[in-house]
Parts: structure tokens; C-alpha cells; sequence
């Protein structure tokens, strides 16, 4: 079986957007969608006969939007087949430098994906509109570029531990090959209280992060968001207020199940790679929220369902499931006893998920990672290893984390030395897609049906939904008739 | 959707207040892409275009390497004519 390119009927571009076809009543409310895939999907006989270590620098190449999540992956698979340990140091690289990705990622999706929406005309007559458009504009928006540019710092980050992102091939099995010192460390702790001055502070709060940290319910963020003319408002203070004005907290609600894979293992001297270990000491916790229900996840499902000889099936026992920042922020608020982690879930207990919720979680999980990152430069020592040696063998192993956009899973198999078959499964396939003759709906899908569009020829909910998901940048949107499936019209969005 | 190509830039389209839109060369496809996220980007420099966006600056042979990963694992069908 060579790897198999899923393709819709509207691939074929590099700038393509996401293809959904939606099903309206006649009250233009969605009953059903439905996602052509557009992904690459990496199948059973990747990389097969290549030397186990192409693993790490082919995803990271081929997936480069999330590279340093790919090759950390790839890395944990090869660490889980060679029973291998990792030093606390490489552990603290490896979180840094992901963390990095995470946060770069977010001052990007935040100003050049998600804020723009907000200046849609369909909120035109809306308050605090003019402010929102006075500073959220695409391209022309006074915070679109401070933006793009609080997204050099994180970078600047990962370079010092990783290389040029997203293409650093800095994770080894057993460690990191990065050559640490003094310097490094020290100019990362500047570049990370840049980044909190500069960015989190300065444009996104206009308040201090300690303040901010002070705001753990529903209750508190209505009222430093309400006591204030919206000039005066900090970026994300300005989002809060419009987002809830504009009906933001309203749709997208979906199926309020929730995966995470966990990231960030940090704490143990000597960290044997596997999976279960992986789940019991990530910084991010792993974990299924099913509903207001917390459970420990069980990989088994996903492992089973995706083994390389079976058809896979990218629900979770039988539900479907949402992955990425949202899951993120309600596990940690679930398991983490700091109060200034609550917000998101306290939000969520008294409201639902939500468009508003989705962007809130990204942007609080900024927070938390900063000062993650801040804590973990202080933990490295130069006195200790920052590699193992490892001993290869053949096997089957997994690995799992979070990317940008969710949790990430690598499966491979070892034999003779060479790799026999690879795979990814990547966020996007769990999250998005519908149409991969498996699965009949995903949680894009599901947080999309029962939304009133109010305008179909500017369905800016569907945008907003899409993109509060991390889906796509842009949506070619088919309106079909509920019963017959007729085409009634064709937009982006 | 995480798949990022590398590109060399043929033309800078228009510095139209801030706005920067280039011509990249994929091979012997040209495509559009913007360099919001690439400010010092010029011509005949390396990028790396996720959906229409040029995230980063990579070199010759990083791209080159990048290139012939999609190649041989079917990345590439995204370079499909408009």
C-alpha cells in the first residue's frame, strides 16, 4: 500500500481553503456537515525500509507547520521501542522548545486567523466594533503586526535550544544534541520576560500577567472586562467584550468531549519513554472530559483502531472527541490545583464550550506556558547529562503529545533494523475531517450542526467556528438542502 | 493543513502599506503567498508556505531536503494547479 493523499473534491491548491458542505433547513439552521479531508494522510508503508532516525527528521520536514511536535513524537516512538531513558535536562530542552512552538503559534493564529473574524460587517452595528476593527483588521489592524511580531520571540527561543524552526533536527533518542550553556540559558530567560513585557502585558493585557492571575471565575473576568472604556482595554480584554457581544459565547458548542494526550514530562531524574509513563507525568495532563466527567484516557482505543493492519477509526470509543488548546486548558484546570488555572474550566462548568471559550483557552494557555518556560530554564543543570546512550532493537512502539492544533499520535514498527511501517495521526484528521470513509462525523462537525446561519451569503459562523478549532484560514463553504442535497449556493468564508 | 512547502521567491507582489504578497516558485509551479510572518523575506530567498502564508526563512538546502520528503511521500500533489 503506498501512503495514501485522502483527496476531496476541492484539493489541489497549496493555498486551497477547507471544503465543507453543509446541510440547512429552511430556517438556515445546520443540520449535518460533512469535511472533505485535504490532509496528507501518512499511511502503513511510510518511510518503510528507511533507518529507524528518518523518522525524526522526515515528519518534522513534511509536517513542518508543527515540526518540533512531529520530531518529539517521532522521537518518543523510537525511545518507546529501545526502552531507552532520557536525562531531566533533555526533558526541560525538549518542553522549552515546544513550548515555544506552542506559543509562536498561538500570537500567529490569534492576530492573522481568529481576531480578524471579529471585524466581519456582520457585527457592524455591534459595540465595541470600532474598536475591534480599528485594531483587529487583517494586515491594517494597529495590533496585526505587534502580533506577527511577539511570534519572533518564542522563535528566537526555540533557535537557542533547537535550531531554525520548524526544521531544528536538535531531539535525539535518548536526549537532545543542542549544546547548552550559561549563555543560552540566560539569554532565553530574557527573551521569555521579553516575550511576558513586551507581549503578554503590554499588548495583549495592558494589565500585569499577576493581576490577570487573580481573575480565576466567570464572575471576576466580567468584571475587569466591563469596567473599562474598550481604548483602554488590553487585545485580549477587547476580545473578551466583543466576542461576548457578538454572540461569540453562543455557537459552537458541539459535543463537549474533550481528549488530551498530555505534554511536557518534566519531573523524573531518569524518564523511561512510553507511553503510559508519558500519560502519568505530563506537565499538560492527558486525560477524556466526557461531558462535565473527567476520566483517565486509555490509548488502547486509539492504538487498537490505528494499528497498521486494521481500518482505523479516529473516534473515541465510538464518540467523537475534541483535541487542542480548549482540552488542554479544561484538563489542566481539572487536574492542577493552582487556582490561576481555573478560569477556563470554571467557564465551562457554568457555560458551555463556545467559539469565545476555544479563543479564551488559547490565549490562557500563553500564560501558563510562559511561566512553565520561565520555570523550567531555572531547573536545567549544566552539571547534569543532557543524553543517553541508547541501544537499538526491533519493536513496535508509540508516541504521543500535543501540537498546536492537539494531540499528536506516531505509531511504529522496527524490524531487521529498519523501519517496516510508519504512521501519523495527526490532530486534524480526529478533529476535522469526516469524509475518510471511516468516520461519519468529527467534532468540527458536530460543534457546526445547529448553528443558525444568519446570512448565507456571509456565514461568518461557520468562519468563526472553523478557525476557533484551528481547522483551516479559510472555508469554501456549500450550502446544500437538508432533504434533497441540492446545491444552493457556494462561498467562502 | 500541517504541511508546510518550501519555496524560493521570485517576485514581491506589492508593499502596499504593510502588505506583503510574493510570488513563490515551487518547482516549476507559482503560486501566491503572503509574507506577513517573513518581514525581511526577499527575493530569492527560501520560505516555507503553509496554506498561502509563509511562516518561516529556511535556506537552499534545508528547503531542498524538505522538497524531496513531500516528493517521495506525496506532499507535493498540493502543488497542483490553480
Amino acid at each position: 500500500m503506498s501512503l495514501a493523499v485522502k483527496r476531496g473534491t476541492g484539493s489541489g491548491k497549496l493555498d486551497r481553503e477547507l471544503e465543507i458542505d453543509v446541510f440547512v433547513n429552511r430556517n438556515g439552521v445546520v443540520t449535518n456537515a460533512q469535511l472533505v479531508p485535504t490532509e496528507i494522510r501518512v499511511d502503513i508503508d511510510m518511510l518503510s525500509g528507511e533507518p529507524p532516525l528518518d523518522s525524526l527528521i522526515a515528519t518534522s520536514n513534511i509536517f513542518g507547520f508543527c515540526g518540533g511536535s512531529h520530531q518529539l513524537a517521532a522521537a518518543n516512538t523510537l525511545e518507546h521501542i529501545w526502552n531507552a531513558k532520557v536525562p531531566k535536562n533533555a526533558l526541560l530542552i525538549r518542553s522549552i522548545a515546544q513550548a515555544s512552538e506552542l506559543l509562536q503559534h498561538t500570537c500567529r493564529w490569534f492576530y492573522g486567523t481568529f481576531a480578524p473574524d471579529l471585524t466581519n460587517p456582520a457585527f457592524a452595528n455591534i459595540e465595541p466594533f470600532e474598536e475591534v476593527n480599528k485594531r483587529f483588521t487583517k494586515h491594517k489592524g494597529t495590533s496585526f503586526w505587534n502580533g506577527m511580531k511577539g511570534a519572533t520571540i518564542p522563535m528566537a527561543i526555540y533557535a537557542l535550544f533547537g535550531g531554525h524552526w520548524p526544521h531544528g533536527e536538535f531531539i535525539v533518542p535518548g536526549g537532545v544534541s543542542t549544546e547548552i550553556d550559561q549563555e543560552k540559558i540566560q539569554t532565553a530567560k530574557q527573551l521569555i520576560e521579553k516575550f511576558k513585557k513586551d507581549w503578554l502585558e503590554a499588548s495583549l493585557l495592558n494589565d500585569t500577567v499577576a493581576n490577570y492571575q487573580q481573575i480565576q471565575t466567570l464572575e471576576a473576568l466580567q468584571t475587569w472586562v466591563e469596567n473599562k472604556q474598550p481604548e483602554e482595554l488590553g487585545d485580549f480584554a477587547l476580545f473578551l467584550r466583543s466576542a461576548i457581544a457578538f454572540g461569540l459565547d453562543k455557537i459552537g458548542e458541539g459535543q463537549n468531549r474533550f481528549i488530551t494526550y498530555g505534554a511536557f514530562n518534566v519531573g523524573e531524574t531518569d524518564f523511561q519513554v512510553n507511553p503510559i509513563n508519558h500519560i502519568k507525568g505530563a506537565t499538560i495532563p492527558a486525560g477524556f472530559l466526557n461531558k462535565k466527567t473527567f476520566q483517565s484516557i486509555k490509548l488502547d482505543p486509539f492504538i487498537e483502531a490505528n494499528s497498521f493492519f486494521s481500518i482505523p477509526d479516529l473516534n473515541y470509543n465510538d464518540k467523537v472527541v475534541e483535541l487542542g488548546s480548549l482540552a488542554r486548558m479544561l484538563m489542566l484546570g481539572q487536574k492542577e490545583k493552582n487556582p490561576a488555572y481555573h478560569l477556563v474550566m470554571d467557564i465551562y462548568q457554568k457555560e458551555q464550550a463556545s467559539v469565545f471559550l476555544r479563543g479564551l483557552a488559547r490565549l490562557q494557555e500563553a500564560f501558563v506556558l510562559t511561566e512553565k518556560i520561565t520555570s523550567w530554564l531555572d531547573q536545567i543543570d549544566l552539571k547534569e547529562p543532557f543524553r543517553f546512550e541508547v541501544e537499538e532493537r526491533d519493536g513496535f512502539g508509540v508516541g504521543i503529545t500535543e501540537s498546536p492544533k492537539g494531540g499528536l499520535l506516531h505509531l511504529g514498527e522496527i524490524k531487521d533494523g529498519k523501519i517496516k511501517n510508519y504512521r501519523v495521526i495527526s490532530p486534524n484528521l480526529i478533529n476535522v475531517f469526516t469524509k475518510n470513509g471511516v468516520t461519519k462525523s468529527s467534532a468540527l462537525a458536530v460543534n457546526l450542526t445547529g448553528t443558525l446561519i444568519k446570512d448565507l451569503n456571509n456565514p461568518i459562523e461557520i468562519g468563526l467556528i472553523c478557525r476557533s478549532m484551528d481547522a483551516s484560514q479559510t472555508c469554501k463553504v456549500n450550502f446544500l438542502k437538508n432533504r434533497s442535497g441540492k446545491l444552493l449556493s457556494s462561498v467562502k468564508v | 493543513m500541517c504541511l508546510a512547502i518550501p519555496g524560493r521567491i521570485k517576485q514581491i507582489l506589492s508593499q502596499n502599506g504593510s502588505i506583503r504578497k510574493a510570488k513563490v516558485a515551487f518547482g516549476q509551479i507559482i503560486k501566491d503567498a503572503y509574507l506577513d510572518m517573513t518581514p525581511t523575506a526577499k527575493v530569492g530567498d527560501y520560505v516555507l508556505v503553509h496554506a498561502g502564508v509563509a511562516i518561516n526563512l529556511v535556506n537552499e538546502k534545508e528547503a531542498q531536503k524538505t522538497f524531496k520528503y513531500l516528493e517521495k511521500y506525496g506532499g507535493l500533489d498540493e502543488l497542483l494547479p490553480d
